[in-house]
């Protein structure tokens, strides 16, 4: 948050301001990433009191200004009144790289066909020092063991994910793509984790965990609040007038 | 952002993984807005800048800005930082062989030529070992050779360098910016040249401000005190004397301020407008050891601040010195800020505040957020006890910045003050619940709800100051002293801190120690005891249990008063005031005779200026507009030079010698009641 309105100072661009005592620039981010967690698919709406003439150009100015690592890929102008990122946002995918070492595929791709089978999957999680329990099922839309010591079997899906990320984050290790619902609750890789250690009594763990896209619901399903049609773009930003 | 486009080393893909597991892991990822990326060679002289403190806490410390900018400036220089890890990481990293890492490239520390480490306080001691020893060195500069990165110290904290003198090779005494330029020059033409360590030692004993323990012997009287401290070779010279900038205008750091990606302590772009301080206040390390006042141009604070927020983006600016509103033409130079930067909404605030009604009125001017609460610092409870430590604060001045606080908005006023100061008796403790209480009731006039905040501190003697005689208060002095608080303001709208006398002692250990306290730091650190300034990992046992182990106590470390003639543990180290300046002053102390600042009254002879071919420069020899400055006379009126053009002069009172360094008392101030 402090990043982006620091570069959008540094970018001078106009932003619109909330009014009150303390004014804040209006900044609205989609969904929070975990910390620790990579992403290549984040969105925020920025409010501009005008919209910049050479919004095409707008991507790689922001991306100039930003910390090293941070990079707008795309912009663009949306309505006032469109909903805000937070209201539409319903799921998120990750891919995520699992260890300790020594793990092999097919215990991890045994523990995700047994969860997919099961119809209830109680979770605790300890909310304000009480013990709460979630059933994880309704909230998973996919769940995969990846192997990629064998880069030729990757499926569709998982090959789009890692798209923007460099090839020796994942070499000869195996992972878990997953897509998740983030409505009522955001679900977190490590715990689909969490359940397959369970499910197979060894134990799994998260060493990267990587967001790869953040999704809106439409009339064909899931899809990403920028459909990006550029070459080499997974996340945006957008624009808003105000 | 890809974790992995970070820098990619052997640290950085084995720390990742770890990361997820400790607290706050922002802390070691760097990347931070303006980070120079300069790439080493070998040529390249490789300093590791390292504050021994949590990131939060020495992200933002200026002084690493400074020098990180200027080194990396230089052709055959390049430099990193490196902050302590938290217990949680420290424990990882051993647990999977990493050794402390730059936050910059996460290069090893032995990768780098130089370990450099600033002390803003002694109780970061034990924070050095536990560095050291994850960078993977041996702990004492005698067991390190050529092959270990050179280990240096600098800051306030290090003014009495003696406790931490056995794990040091080399200490920069006073301003480091051009020290460090010196240093680096010496390193590469001795590495060149292929000699051993003792040589490189003794070049670096050459330059002015630079220190070199090992090449000084220390030995001692049958009842514990020093006897000597004698330079072993000819290469040290007798006094290390600190070393002074003297045009902060030649020094345009920083330009490029490292903007954090997560919570610091403070997150703003601080620009310094004068270094030093002549105020006198007797309790006052920073002030004592800082002269003269060297004022910077308002002309190049204001093109520092466009460069600065340019590069920076920041929203909030502070303009830092050991007092702000002393700056000459303050309000000039803010009102231009105000217009130059306005418009962006950037927040200006002074830290440092003077306590008087004309800095409220300076301070409401600028102040944008919304007004919760207003800091002063009277430091004690009674007249009689601010002209002991000449902090010369009337209690007319006190309430009229307070009334004038009320009125401008501000609902909560928080007051600082120190119990243990010499001479105190329970009437001058009483008088600070006595204040608190009266704010408290100015306010009532003006919000319903007003009250007050009084934080406390144990007053621990330092170096270099008045007070270094002072046998420091026991705990159960100041245990007794906050008794008396806390039943004097039980039932009012005043709100009470205090530090932790236990904590108070432990300071006066490592303030004014001398070399044999470097085991007791040892034996603390090896027991666990890091973090010491953090409440969660103090312990006062550990030190007892130290001292006894090295046949110390807090008798003779802490609480003995010293004699007139006594050698100090830093009696070989000058912040170029006279030893007799210091006990006149002490002396004077005692009567509560009090010392005016003299930027504005004839020169006293404290040493700085006369004896090193120094002086303050200022813009203005008129003192600042309002309050009394603590006289209880109105200082703009008796102004004893004649009035100077606006442009900076340098003010030069070497015409007025002080043959017996006694320094001219002041008039005696009227006592207000």
């Amino acid at each position: 948050m402090r990043a982006w309105e620091r570069a959008l100072r540094r970018a001078k661009l106009p932003i619109a301001f909330t009014q009150g005592f303390s004014p804040r620039p209006r900044i609205h981010f989609g969904l929070a990433v975990p910390t620790c967690f990579a992403s290549t698919a984040e969105y925020v709406d920025v409010d501009l009191i005008e919209v910049p003439t050479d919004l095409a150009s707008l991507a790689a100015s922001l991306s100039a200004v930003l910390p090293g690592g941070m990079d707008v890929l795309a912009a663009l102008e949306v309505d006032t009144k469109t909903p805000s990122l937070q209201s539409v946002i319903e799921a998120a995918e990750y891919i995520v790289p699992v260890g300790p070492g020594g793990w092999r595929f097919a215990d991890l791709e045994a523990a995700t066909e047994k969860l997919l089978a099961e119809s209830v999957l109680p979770y605790t999680v300890v909310k304000r020092g009480k013990d709460v329990e979630y059933d994880m099922a309704p909230g998973l839309l996919g769940v995969k063991a990846v192997d990629f010591s064998e880069p030729s079997g990757l499926d569709a899906d998982v090959e789009r994910a890692i798209a923007h990320v460099p090839a020796d984050t994942w070499q000869d290790r195996i992972a878990l793509w997953c897509q998740v619902k983030v409505k009522p609750r955001s679900i977190r890789p490590q715990e689909i984790l969490d359940l397959c250690s369970e499910l197979i009594g060894s134990e799994f763990h998260a060493l990267l965990s990587h967001r790869s896209a953040l999704l809106v619901t439409d009339e064909q399903g899931f899809s990403e609040p920028i459909s990006l049609q550029l070459p080499n773009a997974a996340a945006g930003a957008e624009v808003s007038n105000q | 952002m890809t974790a992995t486009q970070l820098a990619q080393t052997d640290i950085w893909s084995q720390l990742e993984t770890l990361l997820p597991q400790v607290s706050k892991p922002a802390r070691y990822i760097g990347n931070e807005g303006n980070i120079i990326r300069k790439e080493p060679t070998a040529e390249m002289v490789r300093w590791l800048l390292i504050f021994p403190d949590a990131y939060e806490v020495g992200q933002p410390n200026l002084g690493l800005h400074i020098l990180y900018e200027l080194l990396n400036d230089l052709p055959n220089a390049q430099a990193e930082r490196s902050y302590l890890p938290w217990p949680d990481l420290a424990e990882l990293m051993r647990a999977n062989d990493i050794p402390l890492f730059s936050v910059d490239r996460h290069d090893p520390a032995s990768d780098f030529d130089i370990l450099a480490f600033t002390f803003p306080s002694e109780l970061l001691f034990t924070n050095l070992l536990e560095t050291i020893d994850l960078a993977g060195l041996a702990l004492r500069s005698q067991d390190r050779g050529v092959e270990s990165p050179l280990v240096i110290a600098g800051g306030h904290g290090v003014m009495n360098p003696e406790p931490i003198a056995a794990f040091v090779d080399a200490f920069v005494i006073g301003d480091g910016e051009d020290v460090s330029i010196e240093i680096t020059a010496m390193y590469q033409d001795w590495r060149e040249r292929g000699g051993p360590k003792d040589e490189l030692l003794k070049n670096l004993a050459q330059i002015e401000g630079v220190y070199v323990p090992a090449l000084y012997d220390v030995t001692y009287n049958a009842d514990g005190t020093i006897a000597s401290v004698k330079p072993n070779c000819e290469e040290a010279p007798e006094r290390v004397e600190k070393r002074t900038i003297a045009d902060l205008d030649a020094l345009e750091y920083p330009r490029r301020p490292l903007v954090p990606l997560t919570e610091v302590v403070h997150d703003r772009l601080n620009i310094e407008i004068f270094r030093g301080c002549t105020r006198g206040c007797r309790f006052c390390q920073a002030g004592m050891i800082t002269r003269p006042v060297r004022e910077r141009s308002p002309e190049k604070v204001r093109k520092m601040i466009k460069t600065g927020l340019d590069s920076s983006g920041y929203e909030d600016l502070s303009l830092l010195s050991l007092s702000s509103a002393d700056y000459s033409g303050i309000e000039e130079l803010v009102t231009n800020i105000v217009d130059d930067h306005g418009d962006d909404r950037v927040a200006v605030s002074l830290p440092s505040l003077r306590v008087d009604a004309f800095t409220v009125g300076l301070a409401s001017q600028i102040q944008r957020v919304k007004k919760t609460g207003l800091t002063f610092a009277p430091e004690a409870g009674t007249w009689r006890m601010r002209q002991v430590i000449n902090k010369l604060i009337s209690e007319e001045d006190l309430y009229a910045a307070v009334e004038s606080a009320y009125e401008s908005g501000w609902k909560r006023m928080k007051l600082y003050f120190m119990v243990g100061l010499p001479t105190e008796a329970d009437e001058d403790v009483m008088g600070i619940a006595k204040l608190g209480r009266h704010v408290v009731e100015l306010g009532k006039r003006h919000h319903k709800g007003a009250s007050a905040t009084i934080s406390i501190g144990g007053f621990v003697p330092k170096a270099h100051t008045p007070f270094q005689w002072y046998g420091q208060d026991t705990i159960e002095d100041l245990e007794h002293k906050i008794q008396i608080l806390k039943d004097e303001t039980r039932r009012t709208n005043v709100q009470l801190r205090w530090h932790d006398p236990q904590a108070t002692a432990a300071e006066g250990i490592v303030s004014r120690g001398d070399r044999r306290i470097a085991d007791v730091i040892e034996h603390v650190w090896r027991n666990g005891g890091v973090f010491q300034e953090w409440r969660e990992y103090f312990s006062l046992d550990r030190w007892l249990e130290a001292l006894e182990a090295c046949g110390l106590d807090l008798q003779f470390v802490v609480y003995r008063e010293r004699k007139e003639h006594e050698i100090f543990p830093w009696e070989h180290i000058s912040a170029g005031l006279r030893r007799e300046f210091l006990w006149t002053d002490w002396k004077n102390a005692l009567e509560a005779g009090a010392l005016e600042d003299c930027r504005w009254i004839p020169c006293y002879d404290c040493g700085v200026c006369t004896d090193h071919g120094l002086e303050h420069l200022v813009a203005s020899t008129v003192p600042p507009a309002g309050g009394s400055q603590g006289t209880g006379q109105c200082m703009s009126a008796m102004a004893t030079t004649p009035a100077m053009t606006a442009q900076p002069v340098r003010i030069s009172l070497k015409s007025m010698p002080n043959p017996s360094g006694t320094p001219s008392v002041a008039r005696e101030p009227a006592v207000l009641t």
